[in-house]
């Protein structure tokens, strides 16, 4: 018995484990270790500076599709909040726009985002940091934020 | 004794492929309901739980044994006769009682028993039934004939134990997949997750899943792992909970064979 063994049999045993927990969170945070094995949950994934924005793209992408295809409600809700939470990483820590999305639609997604309470704090505290940064953005250029 | 029954289990099956087990070697029946079924005489259905109990656990049997020091040839005698005597021969079927608790810990103090009985009378003489061999040396997979000494017998026990649940469960639920119309689904999750853990072999890469599956990009190619990764998670309580006289239990249950696969 190798300790390669022993760890990956102990992996499938905690996938089974983290099912019993929350299915939902158990699936985004799936998908989050198969874009960067080093980051074991989406919120790591997402609020973690040092994440390339090649990687909160596949993020945003995975969580997009998750949004549409995942089992139950549940899973969908997740991953349409996990989609706009990766949009948020990239304008916090790369200061990049990787969502076509205007600035009022954005906005008023960001502060959905920041009221639903059943969302970790950690995700709603960067996700707050990006409606700051788009508000500032739009008033910059002109354009009319959904609470100007 | 339950020789009779015994010599109907023939050649064991070797666990080095993907289909791990014959389709009939599933899990349709609880582990309680298969040792009831084996208790019920001697017709058809009763020789079939037995082999299905004697598949299922003589690889725990066997890794328990041997990580007590016993070389391969004498791990294997004893484990050929545990199964004879005490699973099949109906001793442990006498001793079953799904009130008290996990199947695990019944099989694995009946066998501590029945190594225990063994040494005590020096019972010396190989077991060999009359008619097919139950555990021959070409039906042990490599890996279990490796060192005997690197875990306690008890670890060794709920290793095996878990890893036989773990391939049972990947059959069930490749086949599963298979009849959903799923069949893509399940190619993904065996060339990213499956055959990464049970061989070693390197995850295939989503850019090839894509071309060689027609899918629209690789977060549909996630999204399909998932979805299977899902199905096998939920498919592993719910087996589990097969062992269990309280279904609750089964998360305990893997709480408690983890932590002593993490021990080490």
């Amino acid at each position: 018995m190798t300790r390669n063994r022993r760890e990956q049999l102990s992996e499938a045993l905690r996938w089974a484990l983290e099912m019993t927990t929350d299915p939902a969170t158990a699936a985004a945070d799936w998908l989050a270790r198969d874009i960067d094995p080093t980051k074991p949950t989406a919120v790591e994934l997402l609020t973690d500076c040092s994440v390339t924005l090649e990687a909160l793209k596949k993020a945003k992408d995975a969580y997009k599709t998750m949004r549409v295809v995942g089992e139950h409600a549940a899973d969908r809700r997740l991953g349409g909040r996990l989609y706009l939470a990766a949009i948020a990483a990239a304008i916090v820590h790369h200061s990049e726009r990787i969502s076509s999305q205007s600035d009022a639609a954005l906005l008023k997604a960001l502060r959905e985002f920041i009221r639903d309470e059943s969302m970790p704090e950690r995700l709603r505290n960067m996700v707050d940091l990006a409606y700051l940064s788009v508000q500032n953005s739009a008033r910059k250029r002109g354009s009319a934020g959904d609470d100007t | 004794m339950g020789h009779t029954k015994a010599n109907d289990v023939i050649a064991l099956s070797s666990t080095r492929s993907m289909r791990v087990l014959p389709p009939d070697a599933g899990s349709s029946q609880t582990n309680w309901t298969m040792i009831f079924t084996a208790a019920g005489g001697d017709d058809d259905a009763s020789a079939r739980a037995m082999e299905q109990l004697a598949r299922r656990y003589w690889p725990s049997v066997y890794a328990y044994v041997r990580s007590g020091g016993r070389d391969v040839h004498e791990a294997a005698d004893l484990t050929q006769g545990y199964i004879c005597d005490v699973m099949l021969g109906r001793r442990l079927i006498q001793e079953a009682d799904p009130t008290r608790g996990r199947f695990r810990t019944l099989l694995l103090r009946s066998l501590q028993n029945y190594l225990r009985e063994r040494h005590r009378y020096a019972a010396r003489k190989k077991r060999q039934p009359a008619g097919a061999k139950l555990v021959s040396m070409s039906d042990i997979p490599p890996r279990l004939l490796g060192n005997a000494s690197d875990v306690t017998p008890e670890t060794a026990f709920n290793f095996e134990w878990s890893a036989t649940l773990v391939r049972e469960v990947l059959e069930q639920v490749r086949r599963e997949c298979i009849a959903d119309g799923l069949e893509s689904h399940w190619v993904v999750f065996e060339s990213r997750v499956v055959r990464p853990m049970l061989f070693g072999d390197a995850p295939v890469s989503y850019e090839s899943l894509i071309g060689r599956l027609d899918l629209d990009d690789r977060s549909q190619a996630a999204n399909m792992m998932i979805t299977v990764k899902r199905r096998f998670a939920r498919a592993l309580v719910a087996e589990t909970a097969r062992t269990m006289s309280e279904p609750d239990e089964a998360r305990l249950e893997i709480l408690d064979i983890l932590s002593d696969l993490e021990r080490l």
